[in-house]
């Protein structure tokens, strides 16, 4: 190393050491209070940290009787908690009831016939592959994190990626919903049609999910393979890769010229297990010391990021169970905004991303995360894929122990401008009336909710601000 | 200079690399005696702590607990409500209150009474 590149390297992490990124700005949760047996009242907070609450009720119902029983007397707000793997204020619930559905959880019923499944929606999804396997049975699709429960998924739209799958309420066919009123309605397509659709996407807004039957695919083997490219050969490419693999997604590297590219498709080879689960977190490890020593030299970290990942450009592969092999661990804690744009938007509204972050962004280290999702047929009202025939989402992530307003205030608009609608569980700043104008069928939607929760007793502040209310 | 980023990088990737001692014998087996705190650990604290590869203390490795248990409860239990490293804030439990918390805690350091 150069003497020059030394004293530089050392005044850039000395100077990094004295800026704190904004951390200062983050929320920051309320303090403990007592409750009457004397222990602490804890607060609730999410995955990230970002979003807290202090409920006055921790509820986890051990049977339906007991449910019903809880959404009727419990202080509201209610809401229901899942993983808390939300990025937006969906569960916060100060002075009312936190709800857990834990307890309802499991492989319910199964069809061997039509290959559905009758599942708790307290299970996660982390805990949902090994026994729909017994049952010969898989999911057609997962998410690249598995620590959410099916619920919670759902509610949210939550997605993993490919152009032939839906996100993971498009394969419920069926659901129970009990509402604030205590009303058990079972539905589906046939079935009281009307609460179904707008049940399916629904935040937790109308009640909670005790419930849901999937529709599956067989037990099946997948075969993935990660390896890295320069960006723009990739993007030439991207529709034949899209077509061409079972899922499909890219990672896009800050001050690189790469991509870390995802393949998964159906294969009969012998299991091979995936070796690489520690690596994203190592990965993201190393970004980030890159940005701690770098950041002051943008040409030299971009230079030192190209030389790396020069030095990945073995592919790597798994074979194994489909549920080993979609879901990732994510150690590294973020928050997240993505949005989901209809398909021609997705490359043009990425190269602006791409060049907000390069121009403006430097104390980015998390890759951009690129996917594709099925539109067509999911019949929900508040499916934020409904008419893109393929959608296509971009996911942006900052650390959690940094202000990430900043960096999405700016990439925000580069999605609003592209027709976007945001993931239901994602940050973002929109109201009712830009959910209105998102959504064709948001009327119909708030009609349901209020028949169903006419003293908007599912509603925190946050969700009253989406709605409107 | 190529040479020069190659050591900083598997510098880096070192200082990255988490211990993943051995489970002890039964970590994966165990399970509190209490139904409902079992329940619990099952649902939540398992997946990490009975796998090595996590990087956290494994259920009844009474020599990785040894130097966490010496900081005291109130700082398990404030590691366990925010959030600490590679664990979620609350441990992944919504639901659970300090006096599950602890109990949880007391099960998997191997803690008496």
């Amino acid at each position: 190393m150069q003497r020059r590149e030394f004293l530089g390297l050392a005044a850039g992490t000395l100077l990094v050491g004295c800026d704190d990124r904004g951390a200062a700005n983050l929320p920051k949760p309320p303090a403990a209070t007592a409750g009457p047996d004397g222990k602490r009242r804890l607060p609730w907070q999410n995955w990230s940290g970002y979003q807290h609450g202090l409920p006055a009720e921790r509820l986890a119902p051990e049977s339906l009787d007991a449910l019903v029983e809880a959404m009727r007397a419990a202080p509201g707000p209610i809401r229901p908690v899942g993983a808390g793997h939300s990025f937006t204020p969906l569960v916060p619930a100060d002075g009312g009831t936190l709800l857990s559905l834990r307890n309802f959880e499991g492989v319910l019923a199964h069809d061997a016939g039509t290959l559905t499944a009758t599942v708790g929606g307290g299970t996660r999804l982390a805990d949902l592959g090994e026994p729909l396997e017994r049952i010969g049975q898989a999911l057609p699709n997962m998410p690249d994190i598995d620590k959410q429960t099916l619920a919670g998924a759902i509610a949210t739209a939550t997605h993993g990626t490919g152009a032939s799958l839906g996100a993971m309420h498009s394969y419920v066919t069926a659901l129970q919903l009990v509402t604030p009123r205590g009303e058990v309605i079972d539905c589906s397509r046939e079935r009281r049609p009307d609460v179904f659709a707008a049940a399916l996407v629904s935040v937790g807004s109308l009640g909670v999910i005790t419930q849901c039957t999937l529709q599956n695919v067989p037990a099946h083997r997948l075969k993935r393979r990660v390896w890295m490219e320069p960006l723009d050969s990739m993007l030439e490419r991207f529709d034949e890769l899209v077509a061409k693999h079972h899922s499909f997604e890219f990672y896009v590297v800050p001050s690189s010229d790469h991509a870390v590219v995802y393949a998964i498709d159906p294969t009969d080879e012998p299991v091979r297990p995936r070796d690489d689960v520690a690596s994203d977190n190592e990965s993201v490890r190393l970004l980030k010391a890159g940005r701690d020593w770098l950041s002051w030299a943008p040409r030299l970290r971009r230079w030192v990021t190209n030389t790396a990942d020069e030095y990945v450009s073995a592919a790597a592969e798994a074979v194994d169970a489909s549920w080993r092999i979609f879901p990732s661990e994510r150690e590294v804690r973020f928050n997240e905004m993505e949005y989901h744009l209809p398909r021609e938007h997705l490359l043009p509204t990425l190269r602006k991303v791409r060049e907000t972050l390069d121009q403006r962004h430097p104390e980015i280290f998390f890759p951009i995360e690129v996917r594709v999702v099925r539109g067509v047929g999911d019949g929900a009202l508040l499916s934020p894929f409904q008419g893109h025939a393929v959608s296509g989402s971009i996911a942006v992530h900052h650390s959690h122990v940094e202000d990430p307003l900043p960096y999405f205030a700016d990439i925000e608009p580069l999605f609003r401008e592209a027709s976007g609608r945001p993931h239901w569980g994602k940050m973002n700043t929109l109201g009712a009336a830009d959910f209105a104008a998102l959504y064709p069928r948001w009327q119909e939607f708030l009609d349901v909710r209020a028949a169903l929760d006419p003293e908007g007793k599912m509603l925190n502040p946050y969700l009253r601000k989406v709605f409107g209310l | 200079m190529r040479r020069n980023v190659l050591c900083l990088c598997a510098l880096l990737l070192a200082a990255c690399g988490q211990d993943s001692a051995p489970a002890p014998q039964g970590a994966a087996a165990a399970v509190p005696a209490d139904a409902r705190l079992a329940k619990v650990y099952t649902q939540t604290c398992r997946a990490c702590h009975s796998s090595p590869a996590s990087g956290a203390p494994q259920t009844g490795d009474a020599k990785a607990w040894a130097p966490r248990v010496k900081q005291g409860m109130p700082v398990l239990l404030d590691h366990t409500v925010n959030g600490y490293k590679g664990m979620p804030p609350l441990g992944a439990c919504m639901d659970c209150g300090e006096k599950e918390f602890e109990a949880l805690i007391r099960f998997m350091a191997g803690m008496k009474g």
